[in-house]
């Protein structure tokens, strides 16, 4: 999703009205989002604000941060809603996909800004899942069903702390003093742990490619 | 110098933002210089930033209700941002929903 600004060209009489959004299927506000109907954005609000302000609320672990983040999840959302494209996934997946990015993105940042006593910087230029990126040759979603098989098979060890640090927005500190583990064995297992996926993704996709071409 | 797996692992770790500025100084200037580690530190970066949040999503969506409470106000804020930022809402959803409690 790229930070471009808002479009306010759209006729609002043409488009949906608030009323009506309410009672459409999340995919069918989202059409109205993409049409430049702006009320679809306060639909789509109503109906998943708090979900995204807990996941933002469990990772920052700060009420003013997680509302900020959802604010511009939502915001980014808008911005953004041309690239959605239903046939690659639901609308809900998406947005929490890029709650989950946002909210890992402002844990880092509060990470070093409480260290180094920095400003905030929102000029990261942070940009939400697209299905027109393809890492590993693979697509958003293909690369998702790959990476949770994947993780299913690393150690208990390694999937515990990625799931930590990525679920839960711990850092490798915070998740030595949750286990009990040293952080350089922490810091280890996440190491493995990435290493495996990455190992698992390109040799599948390597395997797909393959057979797609025979 | 430091052996190469220091920087592999490095990578790594770097892609979640799990290393220290110093660490990360040590490996922007490895990187610079070799191009297996920038094709790890990519290869990372790819199922960090955008392959586990999507896994994480696809569990939250289905599993989640959502249970952290927003403070009070926070649509009426967000309304105002939105507004701000140049969105035009009707009078009817800055009223709120017919059916949100």
């Amino acid at each position: 999703m790229s930070r471009r600004p808002i479009d306010n060209s759209h006729p609002a009489q043409a488009l949906p009205a608030y009323r009506e959004l309410e009672r459409l299927s999340d995919d069918e506000v989202m059409a109205g989002l993409q049409a430049g109907a702006h009320d679809a954005l306060a639909v789509l609000f109503d109906r998943y604000h708090t979900l995204v302000f807990s996941i933002a609320h469990r990772i920052v672990r700060d009420t003013g941060e997680a509302e900020d983040v959802t604010q511009i999840v939502f915001l980014d959302l808008f911005r953004a809603a041309a690239q959605f494209d239903a046939s690659k996934g639901t609308t809900k997946v998406w947005l929490l996909q890029y709650a989950y990015h946002r909210a890992l993105s402002r844990k880092r940042h509060l990470n070093v800004r409480n260290f180094y006593d920095l400003e905030p910087d929102d000029r990261v230029t942070d940009v939400p899942p697209t299905s027109e990126r393809a890492p590993f040759g693979l697509s958003s979603v293909e690369l998702r069903n790959l990476l949770e098989k994947g993780l299913a098979s690393l150690t208990p060890a390694q999937r515990n702390v990625i799931e930590r640090a990525s679920f839960d927005g711990l850092s490798m500190k915070e998740i030595a003093e949750q286990t009990g583990e040293t952080l350089v064995n922490v810091r280890h297992h996440y190491y493995r742990g990435l290493r495996r996926l990455r190992t698992f993704v390109e040799s599948r996709s390597i395997v797909d490619r393959v057979a797609a071409d025979a | 110098m430091l052996d190469h797996s220091y920087y592999q692992e490095l990578t790594a770790l770097a892609a979640g933002g799990h290393i220290s500025l110093q660490e990360y100084e040590e490996l922007r200037r490895h990187v610079a210089a070799c191009s297996q580690c920038k094709r790890d530190a990519l290869a990372y970066c790819l199922i960090v930033v955008d392959g586990l949040p999507a896994v994480f999503a696809e569990a939250s969506a289905g599993n989640e209700r959502g249970t952290e409470a927003p403070e009070p106000g926070a649509r009426e804020r967000f309304l105002a941002r939105a507004t701000r930022a140049g969105l035009r809402f009707s009078p009817e959803a800055y009223a709120g929903s017919s059916t949100r409690p």
